[in-house]
């Protein structure tokens, strides 16, 4: 039951995240195209690193139960 | 309930004149999913067949576990069906009970972590299922080896050893492993236990990495036998494609080559070179073996039937081991640069290095674990939202009594279960895609060599 609930936070968190980083990433590629491949590795650079954040959470959610 | 029949040509011509006016919506919805019109097709009969073999599959399996408590009036035509094919495995039970066993109803949840987790027995529908080879390492009694169909789909005792959901499991208590016949097993909680003869038989726990147990289990299980059989997959297709290199050159490439040449050249030019550097070429083959692996097996984990069916991306021994495969490599491949980056961070305050150093070391850990759990979620978490979403019809239908309630199920999940593939499709290509990336992000960070001092 509380792993269920940790494992809802924590996937607002990642949401919260990636959205923020995806939508900057489309920003950025609208103004600046010619730049699309730095940004997208570096958009999923930043991505995994807020998922591993979620991810932590979701280990430690299974663990708890 | 009177049902009104409409007649059927009729119907039919409807339907077909509401198929002309539509058909270039239909065709502009099919086509923003696909471009290719064979590839179309197949996709459709794909998805369509997945769809239909994974919920008769689990209806089989179902109706094979639910339980025949209520009186006779309850019974569907199926459970009878499930009933005497049970019998038919279990002679002795029958003559010594009179009746069958009458098995303890499995939640769904059990069910659906059934159907994700590694088995013994690779099963295709109903009773029927593929044997592999069981070999179980035991530290009393040696080497114990064995095809699964010995154990008769758990009705079967085999040398101490149960089939509990096509997952085996060894007899806790010594002289019990003596028994033979199983007639079903059940959980409590924790606890697994076999009942033979309405005894009840404790069950240890599987063998894992982690945990001790009296034994070890290093059968060609299901994830193990698609392993095999996606190694030679890649093996035929990339010697195949190779040798086509080999011979011509110069000549532009079709085929399976030219299939295969976007691939590589993608990891190549847009993956490895720009995050590893100078030195790509000495790791391009790894990051490429990792990505056809993790992509041919997530791919191969969204059919649900035979040569697919099994979680071998979903399972976090396999991620485990992909991930030791980068950690080792980063770890060897370090320069000295690399190292007094993690230790010793130059161009900061030496309090901030106190600070930074326990995180670095930290990190060189954190980085192959974050890769590990994050393919294993995804793959996992995908298989367990198409399970729900089929478990729909059990849960809604209460397990095969109430057929509105089935078809309501039904109704809800399948399309869900539709779009919910597609995401898989994605996700299986964004999955192996990410793992390559950011592997050779590490290996680059490793072998980095700065041609700058130390302003940072």
């Amino acid at each position: 039951m509380y792993g269920a609930i940790g494992a809802g936070l924590a996937a607002i968190g990642a949401g919260i995240g990636v959205g923020q980083i995806g939508g900057k990433a489309m920003e950025a590629i609208a103004r600046q195209p010619e730049a699309l491949a730095d940004i997208r590795t570096n958009m999923i650079i930043a991505a995994a690193l807020v998922e591993g954040a979620a991810l932590f959470a979701i280990v430690i959610s299974f663990i708890a139960k | 309930m009177v049902i009104q029949i409409v007649p059927l040509r009729k119907f039919l011509r409807e339907v077909s004149l509401l198929m002309t006016k539509s058909a270039p919506l239909f065709v502009l919805v099919l086509n923003y999913f696909l471009v290719s019109l064979y590839l179309r097709n197949i996709i459709i009969v794909f998805f369509c067949l997945n769809i239909g073999v994974w919920g008769v599959n689990d209806l089989s399996a179902q109706v094979a576990t639910s339980t025949p408590n209520h009186t006779t009036d309850d019974h569907t035509q199926s459970t009878h069906e499930g009933e005497t094919h049970a019998d038919e495995h279990s002679p002795a039970a029958g003559e010594s009970h009179g009746v069958t066993a009458h098995k303890k109803e499995t939640s769904y949840t059990d069910m659906m972590m059934d159907h994700i987790s590694n088995s013994n027995e690779f099963h295709l529908f109903g009773h029927t299922s593929i044997p592999l080879p069981c070999i179980f390492y035991t530290q009393d009694e040696g080497v114990h080896a064995f095809m699964s169909s010995e154990f008769e789909h758990g009705h079967k005792a085999v040398k101490g050893f149960v089939l509990d959901n096509g997952v085996a499991r060894r007899i806790l208590n010594p002289a019990q492993r003596s028994i033979e016949h199983i007639d079903y097993t059940e959980r409590e909680g924790d606890k697994i236990y076999a009942v033979a003869h309405g005894e009840k038989i404790e069950l240890e726990k599987a063998s894992t990495l982690i945990g001790k147990t009296s034994w070890y289990d290093f059968s060609i299980s299901k994830n193990v036998f698609t392993m095999l059989l996606s190694a030679l997959i890649l093996c035929i297709i990339f010697l195949y494609v190779a040798s086509k290199y080999k011979k011509s050159s110069n000549i532009a490439p079709n085929g399976a080559q030219n299939f295969f040449e976007v691939f590589l050249v993608f990891l190549r030019d847009d993956v490895v070179k720009p995050s590893i550097g100078e030195k790509w070429e000495k790791f391009f083959p790894f990051v490429c073996s990792v990505f056809f692996f993790i992509l041919l097996n997530n791919l191969l984990g969204i059919v649900p039937f035979f040569p697919g069916g099994a979680n071998v991306t979903g399972n976090i021994g396999t991620t485990m081991v992909l991930a030791l495969f980068t950690f080792i490599i980063v770890t060897l491949n370090g320069t000295k640069d690399y190292w007094m980056h993690i230790l010793w961070m130059p161009g900061v305050p030496w309090a901030v290095k106190l600070l930074l150093t326990p995180i670095e070391i930290a990190g060189i850990f954190i980085k192959p674990f974050t890769l590990m759990v994050r393919l294993f979620a995804n793959i996992a978490a995908g298989h367990i939202i198409i399970l729900s979403l089929i478990g729909l019809i059990f849960i809604m239908g209460k397990n095969g009594t109430e057929m509105g309630g089935a078809i309501t199920g039904g109704a809800i999940g399948v399309p869900f279960v539709f779009a919910m593939n597609f995401l898989e499709l994605f996700v299986a290509f964004l999955q192996a895609f990410i793992f390559a990336l950011l592997t050779s992000l590490y290996i680059g960070a490793a072998v980095e060599t700065h041609a700058h001092d130390d302003h940072h």
